[in-house]
């Protein structure tokens, strides 16, 4: 199963792996363990290339070339390019019609962009917990949250 | 020819003849289409000789399962119907390799089913393997090597996009590259050409290797971490990179 992941899960991925001083977020330690689940039976993760400008924004200039080569060393990047860009016409169209969309519209432009690049990549699962990445998505691929950890099964005492 | 289970691949034409045509040239069509049925889930496919002549190479080719083929019946009704594109990536290339032949040696490539006199498909040079709405771009295509080389170089792929397996056209250089990653997931750029009805790769002409490699995910994302430091997205990540896209309007 190819998993495509949106730029918090993204940003909760890095800071689970960052050294032993990272803050006990919650979202990061679920992030961690389902990463490792996901690693551990052989699934492939994506990362659009819309996410990974996202990311890079939020991470000091003078690192986003050798960051970048990380990211795609590690990653596949499934790009905004010419397939994914007429899907996100047909998405924008069955969003807003031919109507001009406003200020609303705009603001989804990124949402679009990261649904579609998943679905030109072929992913079957598309994590993210932006509520309009999952109202694009619905319908055309799988949308889900980081789950929680699976709980560990305890043996129980005499067994 | 009694057995109704059997399928006759007849290479002929003008130019097929055995001064011209060396015995690899054939086996490469037979091997094909063989591929194709198999991946159809017909696992006994069995390929017999019968015949070669001038003018002719005749090979037939026998299944347990009888004439209903599933793979072969979407070849056939895709010859018919000029949507050899809609095909899964295995038969696809399987007509693409008679093509080549029917295009190289000026001849066709004739199907008979059970006794039947007349060929029930043929596929000529000029037999169409694009549809008409194909997209082409330049694109990086990742998945799983499962076979490199031939005499003409491929990359056979697991394709993500696909979830079914693709052969790539590259350059021999190309090949040997890729050849010590056989089973490793690498990621390929090059040209694509998509089917804009169904949106499935049509073709694939792999340029070059990427530096995507299969690492384990924990080493990757700590190295990431390492260069990237303190990112400035703060606590709430999710109302940050909702701000982000607000921020856009």
């Amino acid at each position: 199963m190819t998993i495509c992941i949106d730029t918090m899960v993204l940003v909760w991925a890095v800071r689970g792996f960052r050294s032993a001083e990272s803050p006990a977020e919650p979202m990061v330690s679920r992030t961690k363990s389902w990463l490792n689940e996901l690693e551990r039976d052989k699934h492939a993760i994506l990362v659009p290339a819309p996410v990974i400008g996202e990311y890079l924004a939020g991470v000091d200039p003078t690192r986003h070339a050798e960051a970048a080569a990380q990211l795609a060393k590690q990653f596949p990047v499934t790009a905004y390019g010419l397939v994914a860009a007429v899907r996100f016409a047909e998405l924008w169209h069955a969003a807003y019609g031919t109507s001009k969309p406003g200020a609303d519209g705009r603001r989804h432009k990124v949402d679009m962009q990261i649904v579609v690049c998943a679905l030109a990549a072929g992913a079957d699962v598309l994590c993210s917990h932006n509520d309009d990445v999952h109202r694009f998505a619905a319908g055309r691929i799988r949308v889900m949250e980081v789950p929680p950890p699976r709980p560990v099964e305890q043996a129980l005492p005499g067994m | 020819m009694s057995r109704p289970d059997l399928l006759e691949m007849r290479l002929t034409g003008q130019g097929v003849t055995l001064a011209a045509v060396p015995a690899r040239e054939w086996l490469t069509v037979a091997d094909a289409l063989v591929a194709a049925l198999q991946s159809g889930g017909v696992p006994d496919t069995v390929l017999a000789i019968t015949g070669i002549g001038e003018g002719s190479v005749v090979l037939r080719i026998g299944t347990l399962a009888g004439d209903a083929v599933p793979a072969w019946s979407a070849i056939r009704r895709a010859l018919e119907e000029q949507k050899v594109h809609r095909l899964p990536g295995v038969a696809r290339e399987a007509v693409a390799t008679a093509v080549r032949f029917a295009r190289k040696y000026m001849g066709r490539v004739e199907f008979r089913e059970g006794s039947a006199v007349e060929p029930s498909a043929v596929i000529h040079g000029d037999t169409p393997l694009l549809g008409l709405g194909i997209l082409r771009e330049t694109t990086v295509i990742y998945g799983r090597v499962y076979r490199v080389g031939g005499a003409e170089p491929k990359i056979g792929l697991e394709a993500d996009t696909e979830g079914t397996r693709i052969a790539c056209w590259c350059s021999m250089e190309l090949a040997q590259r890729v050849a010590p990653l056989l089973y490793q997931r690498v990621g390929l750029s090059g040209e694509a050409k998509w089917d804009a009805e169904t949106w499935s790769l049509v073709d694939f002409h792999a340029r070059d290797l990427t530096d995507y490699r299969e690492r384990p995910l924990r080493e990757g994302l700590a190295a990431l971490a390492a260069i990237v430091g303190e990112d400035h997205w703060g606590d709430d990540v999710v109302a940050a990179v909702r701000s982000v896209r607000s921020d856009e309007a």
